[in-house]
């Protein structure tokens, strides 16, 4: 066994990884128990490598919960026959995630199951998961139009048109390419749904679409409210067979679509669905229209057995004219709807009911309910954005209150039919009294999405009487009540603050009440922890700092220094010859840059950033800190929290001039979520703090999950105005504010308050310690 | 270095350079340029400012003299210094100085670059005054009727150390440019890197896809240039997905993901 001089024997190490005696259930264990039990041998045998990467993980787990690491150590054996070392950190991660979501107990199964835990299984288990995919066709998906998707796992496949539910595994096909294509197809197809309009049957349509259906179709009176979809599907006696054949038909319809724009996914399409016909199950058993609709598949499959019974080639033939009709770019969910009516006719002819057949995995199931319930909150998040974004198109308009506002050539666009919005009349400007203005880009995608929704820009959306806050504002009664909610005035360290409204383009006087005090410290273990555990990146990134700070620089034409200028030399020469006083400054020097960079990071505690947040938060800060030390930067940290305008908190993790030691240490290990985000005092507080530094650069980055929003009104208009507003008088006041957002939704409010490009979006929280130092790095080079 | 002074003539542009417009720019540059107006260019990379100052001399039947902007640069690379020449020494004016005389166009690229002290020079020339001092010669060169200044700038670049002073902003009309819209670009794409008409469009909705992106993962989208890169290593024989992962992928983002998000969109296109 290896021995290096400042390690201890391994044996001693194992139980020395424990605070002694240690308890598991409700029992007590001291050293003699463990070691009875074999705890220090548990390693033996194995590499010393892999030795210290399991102490390291147990070390981890032990720091977290010390039962966990016991566990953790007797199966960790058995644990490498079944993972590599790799992926032991992707382990451990998952154990703490379930530990923090779910407890002790589920987590200690989870470690004790190994891999008949169905969780490892989705993690490594054969074929591909959504785990290892997701963040790739997240971009995709994303990419692929002007909407955005949440990608989430779950049993059934399908979307509501704002998130996308797939498989959390798929093994279906030998190689793990092809799993891969599938999950590929799958997002493609059902962000296709969204985009191509699926759901949006115009429920106008539906009278005409039940007399194509004939005589034998009612609807049903109370089903008038329902989404217009289901309406379709409770058309037909038997809707099982026409929701098949819409589903079909419809992956017929987005199918040209993607010949048509995107033929490279067309053609290895085309490759999977002939191996997703091979596996389909024998048919000769089913009913007849079951038949039908199986050899409709299969040919589409590129799988084809014609029908020995001429009558039923007959229907297939027919109502593959029908579908292939709807392969045109034009096309759209209406078409589909006269086609399945057609279809629907032609299979009823058959005697006998509908076996549903076995589905295509990509195609999904529909749901329009859900996809109804997307479609609204969509819709209100829109008309919100829009209302929010006219706001700010209002802003430079004398008179607001009066102006009006049109929109050129309304009625042609609303009675254009087809389907993609590309090809409707989308506005490029719209008229204030009579004026035409341009919209801007992020109008644009707003308006585009209206279109697609409601097939014009509603009048009431543009009303300028209607207030402007409605939608975003919560009673004022809500605040609560009670003295220990509130500050007092006098306090110490409590500060008074203005508060902008916007409603009323005015400050409203001594409003806010912030007390600034010490963040409360935490346990050090947890930065001692995070420092081992990330040691290498802390290297890495100081080596990163190391170089902007060695970044070194030719300073020429100077008084003296270690080489001659050769221009500055041969223009004094030429000068001299000119008759002009030669300069003296001819030398040049090779100075380092000063930096003169002083930043102040807000960090916001609302409650929104638990557990996992609240961890990668910590961590980031830690590993920011320690890598702040190469470059001498000053800089503070500050926490902040809010619970009405009577209580806002700004917590001292690190004063500008404070060194950066154990107590900041402890207190970034103490920060925990709390209330509400308050956004502008804190930045007028923090913005007080920084113009009395002296520094070349100040800068402010505030790391927050979203939008302000505070107990009382500061929500919506209200909370992102006041900010706005602080922000501009930070830079009014010579600092660059910048942010960094973790926030999942729209961040587009951001780009108001902020800037343009005075922010950006961190989608993957396992990152916050990677990111913020780089971006700190870019910010300041 | 020193003999090799291109005559005036040299900055002339001959022949008509390909530009797509987009909107009204060519009129309202025009006007500044009659109205004595310096214009500063705002807009992403690579979406075709350099193209549409060539084409505006070309127009306006003025020199056009570009400076590419770096850090190094000093006042004297912009007004000029004094020379040795066979034992005697001259003065050779700097591209400004020399736009200042001539009543050429001077166009300022990715002026942020340029260290501020070197910038102050054109304070003068860009009020009223019309004026280029040069302490050097001590003379005050007076801009020709015809002198216009010309500065770009993009404004996504996310350093705070990069961004123009609003006493230097206010001086210029501004004129913003964006990526043109599909159909334009594709022909762009098309005729700069002579591919077929099908291969332009889908690299043009690769460069959508990337757009898409902007602030949800990559820093900027592709640009004009990087589509027409890649359209000009596909028409000499790369395999479309390896040239647009090298032209456009790997040169738009170093994570891996991103990578291979990206990669999936080349693959569903080609
Ligand atoms: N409107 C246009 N008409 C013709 N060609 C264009 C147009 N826009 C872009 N291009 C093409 O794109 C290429 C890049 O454009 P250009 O060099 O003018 O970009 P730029 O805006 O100056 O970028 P940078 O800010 O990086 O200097 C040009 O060489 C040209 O081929
Ligand atoms: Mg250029």
């Amino acid at each position: 066994m290896e021995s290096e001089p400042h390690r201890q024997e391994p044996e001693n190490d194992l139980l020395s990884l424990f605070v002694l005696p240690l308890e598991i259930g409700s029992r007590m264990y001291d050293a003699e128990d463990l070691e009875e039990q074999g705890v220090p041998g548990l390693l033996d045998g194995l590499p010393a490598d892999t030795q210290r990467v399991l102490l390291h993980h147990a070390r981890t787990l032990i720091s977290i919960k010390p039962e966990l690491g016991y566990h953790f150590l007797f199966m960790s054996k058995a644990l490498l026959e079944r993972i590599d070392l790799s992926s032991l950190e992707e382990w451990v991660s998952l154990v703490l995630d379930i530990f923090d979501v779910k407890g002790l107990n589920p987590a200690k199964e989870f470690i004790l199951e190994l891999d008949r835990h169905p969780l490892f299984a989705q993690y490594w288990g054969k074929g591909v998961s959504f785990h290892e995919v997701g963040g790739i066709l997240g971009n995709y998906v994303n990419a692929l139009g002007h909407r955005n998707f949440h990608l989430e796992p779950s049993p059934i496949h399908y979307t509501d048109t704002l998130t996308i539910y797939l498989p959390e595994r798929i093994s279906t096909f030998p190689l793990k390419e092809d799993n891969a294509l599938l999950y590929k197809i799958m997002v493609t197809h059902k962000s296709l749904q969204a985009d191509l309009g699926t759901y949006r049957l115009n429920p106008k349509e539906i009278p005409a679409i039940e007399t194509a259906a004939g005589s034998e179709v009612h609807e049903h009176p109370n089903q008038t409210k329902a989404p217009p979809l289901l309406r379709f599907f409770t058309l037909f006696p038997d809707h099982v067979l026409a929701e098949d054949l819409f589903n079909f038909m419809e992956t017929i319809r987005i199918e040209g679509w993607i010949e048509a724009q995107l033929p490279g996914l067309f053609r290895e399409m085309k490759r999977l669905k002939k191996e997703l016909g091979m596996k389909r199950p024998d048919s000769s058993d089913l009913p007849g229209k079951s038949r039908i609709m199986e050899n409709l598949i299969m040919q589409w499959l590129g799988n084809s057995q014609p029908f020995k019974e001429t009558d039923l080639g007959e229907m297939v033939r027919k109502i593959r004219r029908l579908s292939g009709s709807l392969n045109r770019p034009e096309a759209t969910v209406q078409d589909t709807a006269y086609a399945v009516t057609k279809a629907f006719r032609t299979i009823n002819e058959i005697p006998g009911f509908y076996k549903p057949i076995a589905p295509v995995s990509f195609m999904g199931i529909l749901k329009p309910e859900d996809a109804e319930r997307g479609r609204r909150k969509r819709r209100e998040a829109t008309r919100v954005q829009f209302r929010e974004e006219l706001a700010k198109m209002l802003e430079d308009f004398p008179q607001c209150e009066q102006v009006e506002i049109e929109i050129p050539g309304t009625d042609d666009a609303h009675s254009s039919k087809s389907k993609t919005p590309s090809q409707q009349q989308i506005p490029h400007e719209l008229l204030l009294d009579g004026n035409p203005v341009p919209v801007p880009e992020a109008m644009r995608k707003i308006i585009t999405e209206i279109y697609e929704d409601l097939g014009a820009i509603p009048g009431a959306y543009m009303a300028i009487a209607d207030d402007m806050s409605g939608h975003s504002f919560r009673s004022l009664c809500q605040t609560p009540t009670g003295t220990s909610n509130v500050l007092s005035e006098h306090g110490k360290g409590v500060h008074v603050y203005d508060e902008w409204d916007y409603r009323r383009k005015g400050y409203r006087k001594r409003w806010v009440l912030l007390r600034e005090s010490d963040a409360a410290t935490g346990d050090p273990a947890f930065a001692n922890n995070v420092l081992e555990r990330y040691r290498g990146m802390i290297q890495t990134i100081k080596r990163q700092f190391e170089r902007i700070q060695t970044a070194q620089r030719l300073l020429k034409k100077q008084k003296e220094g270690d080489r001659v200028d050769l221009d500055a030399a041969i223009e004094a020469l030429t000068d001299g010859r000119a008759g002009l006083t030669p300069s003296e400054r001819v030398f040049s020097q090779i100075r380092r840059d000063r930096r003169d960079i002083a930043t102040a990071f807000l960090i916001d505690l609302s409650g929104s950033t638990k557990g996992w947040i609240n961890d990668m938060e910590r961590t980031a800060l830690l590993i920011l800190s320690e890598a702040l030390q190469v470059l001498k930067d000053r800089f503070a940290i500050y926490g902040f929290s809010g619970r009405t305008r009577k209580r806002c908190e700004l917590f001292r993790i690190k004063g500008i001039e404070e060194a950066y030691g154990e107590p900041v240490k402890e207190r970034i290990s103490g920060l925990s979520p709390l209330d509400y985000t308050r956004m502008g005092p804190p930045i007028r507080h923090v913005t007080g703090i920084l113009r009395r530094i002296e520094a070349r650069t100040r800068l402010m980055i505030t790391l927050s999950d979203g939008k302000p929003d505070d107990y009382d009104i500061y929500k919506g208009s209200y909370g992102i105005e006041d900010t706005r507003q602080a922000l501009l008088e930070s830079r009014e006041a010579g600092i660059h504010p910048f942010c960094i957002t973790i926030d999942k939704a729209e961040h587009s409010y951001l780009s108001h308050m902020y800037g343009p490009a005075n922010y950006v979006f961190i989608d993957d929280i396992a990152k916050l310690p990677v990111r913020i130092p780089e971006i700190y790095r870019k910010l300041t080079t | 270095m020193l003999n090799q002074v291109k005559p005036i003539e040299a900055y002339f542009i001959e022949d008509e350079p390909y530009y797509l417009s987009s909107g009204r720019e060519i009129d309202i540059f025009t006007q500044a340029y009659r109205n004595h107006l310096p214009v500063l260019l705002k807009g992403p990379t690579g979406c075709g400012k350099t193209r549409f100052m060539e084409y505006m001399a070309w127009r306006l039947k003025r020199p056009l003299l570009t400076v590419a902007c770096h850090d190094d640069l000093t006042s004297g690379d912009l007004v000029g210094r004094y020379l040795i020449q066979e034992n005697e020494t001259v003065w050779m004016d700097g591209p400004l100085a020399r736009a200042v005389k001539t009543g050429g166009l001077c166009y300022l690229d990715e002026i942020v670059e340029a260290r501020k002290d070197t910038t102050v020079v054109i304070h003068p020339l860009t009020d009223d005054r019309r004026i280029l001092p040069m302490e050097k010669k001590g003379e005050i060169l007076r801009a020709d009727p015809e002198f216009m200044l010309i500065l770009s700038f993009n404004p996504g670049y996310q350093s705070i150390m990069k961004d123009l002073k609003p006493s230097t902003r206010q001086r210029f009309v501004s004129l913003e440019f964006d990526y043109p819209e599909e159909a334009g670009e594709t022909a762009i794409v098309t005729r700069e890197a002579g591919v077929d008409e099908e291969t332009a469009r889908r690299l043009v909705h690769l460069g959508h896809m990337t757009r898409n992106l902007k602030e949800k993962g990559l820093d900027e989208g592709g640009s004009t240039r990087l589509l027409i890169n890649a359209g000009k290593l596909i028409q000499s024989g790369i395999p479309p997905r390896d040239a647009c992962l090298s032209a456009i992928a790997y040169t738009l983002s170093d994570d891996v993901e991103m990578q291979r998000s990206m990669d999936e969109m080349i693959s569903s296109l080609f």
